[in-house]
């Protein structure tokens, strides 16, 4: 590929619709009915199937397809008629497959048969169930201890897969749950606990319809959540005002198609999602909010100076919260000159953003991984939410907080149990459900794990799905790590980088995609759950045949591995396996606010979690809404490499074409890259700064100082409309300039927000 | 007769024909093919106003469980598929609408 090759003009949007059109409908929607036929419209009742992107919440209809680019591409992606069976490992060695590609190995298709590891040959090799599930617990039964082992959830994983994985764990005798979520919002959860007593989102999607101002901070929505660029069009439309702060501009943030019409948004469209758009140093979010709560406290003192109404909600203050006048002391001795340099926003743009919020009653902040994943994303939420305290933005119509979730169901998994340190609430109800006494050891989050492996005292590796080693900071350190553990397996419906590290026995068991049909022994139908970013629970039932007859489900997979490994007298693990119903039934009993699961699921729509900081009920130990009161940092990344030639602070994020760790595609269409993902966006006055040019080739070397040499080699140069000093570019190919040990203060989350990196001109061929 | 006429009648042609298709969209796009209207998921799709997905899913199980379509090639960036009737689903239609393009 020559120099320019990847990088052209981003892709616009398209249209256009013949009389066909709407014929071709009204023989769809109303022409006579197909006997045995499935309507469209059944997709959005309860037999339905959620679609697997996402956490965005769906509007009217629950178990839903409210379908956007991304639920295309995962559909279609499980729906591959490509298969990876036997011969192909029979073909291919797991060391000739570790030197595929992501995309590629993604792209061989769907695992169809339970296979293990054979070191003597270096190949997979078909195993049967039942040898694999015995193998398996052999090798969990034969640890000298069970915190020796890791037991991982992606956030694909159902609430009833999730909620049964938990109970083997800990039944086995570990608190171990490296979660992905680890990886993303869990500095929402830890900030949102600390301030308003639950670590989920306040708002539901009708919200959107009410509020007349969102803050949109540091997520690019066009690529992760598409759906949202809907309620952020319709806001708009309506006359509210949304105001984004995003480093880097991007084209979802600006204009968006028709959500009405679902082609635009496969294609783009025209008009706009937002009203104003801040540009904001990475690491510089805490500083805006600071900025604009100055402001909002000053005009607050003039109000009350000139005999005006209050600015602030004083009812609010003073019967929900707790540390105000201590964080009023802090904001107002922070000074503009700090907010300005960590923000990167002058005063007047800081002063313009929270002018809205002094003219608007309702509002809405929405926040994701451009907020979560820096040393100081915790204090940064906190600052949001006493932000919002400011004029009582929370529990009601219209206004609250909302951390926008990555994977579909990872705020689900976190509700049904899997969590490394569950409160003592759960335990006592577990422990009641199944009469035995359960472990309250502290097991281990994703920093932990990874810890616990590179000191070599984790033996063995339990993936619930997801591709552990690849999303990870310092991946290839990880890597290493991985082969030495005892034990590695590996839940998956696609081959991937994570089962390619194998440890002394490893297996790789494929499971049954969530558009796939799952039949009991009895042939009838099962359906699993799931929760939204806005805590509404719906069902999902695949529609489409397995890729293969030799799959099972997650559950039954778990059912399977636990049964073996310490058996059913507790727990009747094959009764769960064939009826789902079972587990939620369990569920419930553990945690009542699931109430009548079974019934209320059925319903369209699902039901909603209740959420008491929702209704102004503070789950804090003061029992009110507190106030954060932290300083802002002395120096963010930026700052530190100021006085540093050549050094950046780097962001990892997704391409247009990818999904977590999933590579469906090699463009990025709305930035304008095509056919490649080794690059690294840049501002142009830094690329003329440092000697470049657009489209050469530049080796990166990570900065952080543990005698291990990080670097991305012969990445091309691509100009990019991002704050001076600020680069950004593609994971996981960047994770391995992401040092593990630099983690989220109070989260662990790993800090792939704020990486610094030295870029100099390609070495070598 | 008009195209639109042609389609309608098309389309009741392969819907006469008793499949358990997974939804009406089936017989559209088999209707739709006949026609040379789209004979491909991403065209089908944009002239109906569809979501892509919905329409792989279809043509999937009007090849996989049916055999009335055969794929052509497939686009692996976009997951648009090219495809063609078999001759069981080109019986569908015989003796009823006249085949363009």
């Amino acid at each position: 590929m020559t120099k320019q090759d990847c990088i052209k003009k981003p892709s616009g949007a398209a249209g256009g619709w013949g009389a066909l059109k709407s014929v071709g409908r009204q023989l769809m929607g109303t022409g006579r009915p197909v006997s045995g036929a499935k309507t469209l419209l059944s997709l959005n009742q309860a037999d339905g199937f959620d679609c697997p992107g996402c956490a965005w919440g769906d509007p009217e209809h629950g178990s839903s397809f409210e379908f956007c680019e991304n639920g295309v591409k995962a559909v279609a992606w499980e729906a591959t008629k490509a298969r990876v069976t036997p011969e192909f490992f029979a073909q291919h060695s797991v060391t000739e497959l570790q030197g595929w590609t992501d995309y590629d190995l993604e792209h061989a298709g769907r695992l169809t048969h339970p296979i293990r590891y054979n070191p003597e040959t270096d190949h997979y090799e078909e195993v049967s169930w039942e040898e694999a599930f015995e193998g398996i617990a052999a090798g969990l039964n034969a640890l000298e201890d069970p915190n020796q082992a890791e037991f991982y959830t992606s956030g694909r994983a159902s609430n009833e897969a999730a909620f049964l994985y938990q109970l083997f764990v800990r039944l086995y005798g570990t608190n171990n749950f490296p979660d992905c979520s680890n990886m993303c919002h869990e500095a929402s959860g830890v900030a949102l606990s600390q301030a308003i007593g639950i670590g989920k989102g306040t708002v539901l999607l009708e919200d959107f319809e009410k509020c007349d101002l969102v803050y949109c901070v540091g997520q690019n929505p066009g690529t992760n959540h598409p759906r949202m660029l809907a309620s952020l069009r319709e806001a708009v439309e309506r006359g509210a005002k949304v105001c984004v702060f995003n480093t880097l501009k991007e084209k979802g943030l600006t204009k968006f198609a028709d959500p009405q019409k679902k082609i635009e948004m496969l294609t783009g469209g025209a008009e706009p999602t937002s009203t104003d758009y801040y540009r904001p140093r990475l690491g510089g979010d805490m500083a805006i909010f600071r900025g604009m709560s100055k402001i909002v406290l000053e005009a607050e003192d003039r109000a009350q100076a000139a005999g005006e109404a209050p600015i602030l909600d004083h009812d609010f203050i003073r019967e929900h919260t707790s540390g105000f006048e201590d964080w009023c002391n802090i904001v107002r001795a922070t000074s503009w000159e700090l907010i300005e340099e960590q923000s990167g926003l002058s005063r007047d743009e800081i002063t313009a953003a929270a002018e809205m919020y002094l003219k608007a009653e309702r509002v809405i902040t929405t926040w994701a991984m451009g907020v979560t994943q820096h040393l100081h994303s915790v204090q940064t939420i906190r600052e949001i939410a006493s932000f919002m305290f400011l004029k009582g933005n929370i529990g009601r119509e219209g206004a609250g907080l909302c951390p926008v979730r990555g994977h579909s169901n990872v705020q689900g998994d976190r509700t049904v149990g899997i969590n490394e340190k569950a409160p003592e609430s759960f335990f006592v109800a577990l422990e009641k459900e199944l009469g035995v006494t359960l472990s309250r050891a502290p097991g281990h989050n994703v920093s932990h794990t990874i810890g616990a492996m590179l000191e070599g005292s984790a033996k063995a590796f339990v993936a619930l799905g997801g591709n552990f080693a690849r999303a990870v900071p310092d991946s290839s350190l990880v890597a290493d790590a991985f082969r030495n553990l005892d034990l590695t397996v590996n839940i998956a419906t696609k081959l991937n980088h994570g089962h390619l590290m194998p440890g002394k026995a490893s297996y790789v068991l494929p499971c049954l995609g969530r558009t796939e049909i799952d039949r009991n022994s009895k042939g009838e139908r099962q359906m699993i759950t799931v929760e939204d970013s806005m805590s509404m629970v719906h069902g999902s039932s695949g529609i489409n045949l397995p890729a293969s007859k030799t799959l099972k489900s997650e559950i039954g997979i778990i059912a399977g591995i636990a049964a073996a490994t310490i058996g059913s007298d507790v727990v009747k693990w094959g009764e769960m396996a064939e009826d789902h119903d079972l587990i939620r039934d369990m569920i419930a009993r553990v945690l009542p606010i699931y109430g009548d699961f079974n019934k209320d699921v059925r319903k369209p729509r699902g039901f909603w979690l209740r959420n008491p900081a929702s209704e102004r009920e503070w789950n804090t130990p003061t029992k009110l809404a507190n106030f954060g009161i932290d300083d802002l940092r002395d120096q963010t990344e930026w700052q530190q490499i100021q006085s540093e030639a050549g050094k950046f602070v780097l962001q990892t994020f997704r391409s247009h074409d990818q999904y977590n760790t999933t590579i469906y595609g090699m463009d990025d269409r709305y930035r304008g890259v095509y056919g490649a993902r080794n690059v690294v966006f840049i501002h142009p006055k830094d690329i003329e700064k440092n000697g470049l040019k657009a489209g050469d080739l530049v080796d990166l070397t990570g900065c952080f100082e543990d005698g291990r040499h990080r670097a991305c080699t012969g990445f091309r140069v691509v100009p990019y409309d991002t704050p001076k000093g600020c680069i950004a570019g593609y994971y996981p190919e960047m994770n391995e300039l992401v040092p593990h040990q630099t983690v989220g203060d109070q989260s662990d989350t790993p800090t792939s927000k704020s990486v610094i990196v030295k870029i100099t001109p390609h070495q070598g061929a | 007769m008009s195209q639109e006429d042609a389609l309608e009648t098309a389309f009741g042609a392969a819907q006469n024909a008793q499949h358990s298709y997974l939804s009406t969209m089936g017989p559209l796009i088999l209707a739709a093919s006949h026609l040379g209207i789209a004979k491909d998921s991403r065209g089908f799709a944009r002239l109906f106003d569809l979501a892509h997905a919905l329409v792989i899913r279809e043509c999937t199980s009007l090849e996989q469980e049916f055999g009335l379509i055969e794929t052509q090639k497939k686009d692996i960036r976009t997951s648009r598929v090219f495809y063609h009737l078999t001759e069981k689903g080109r019986a569908l239609f015989e003796h009823r609408t006249p085949a363009h393009g």
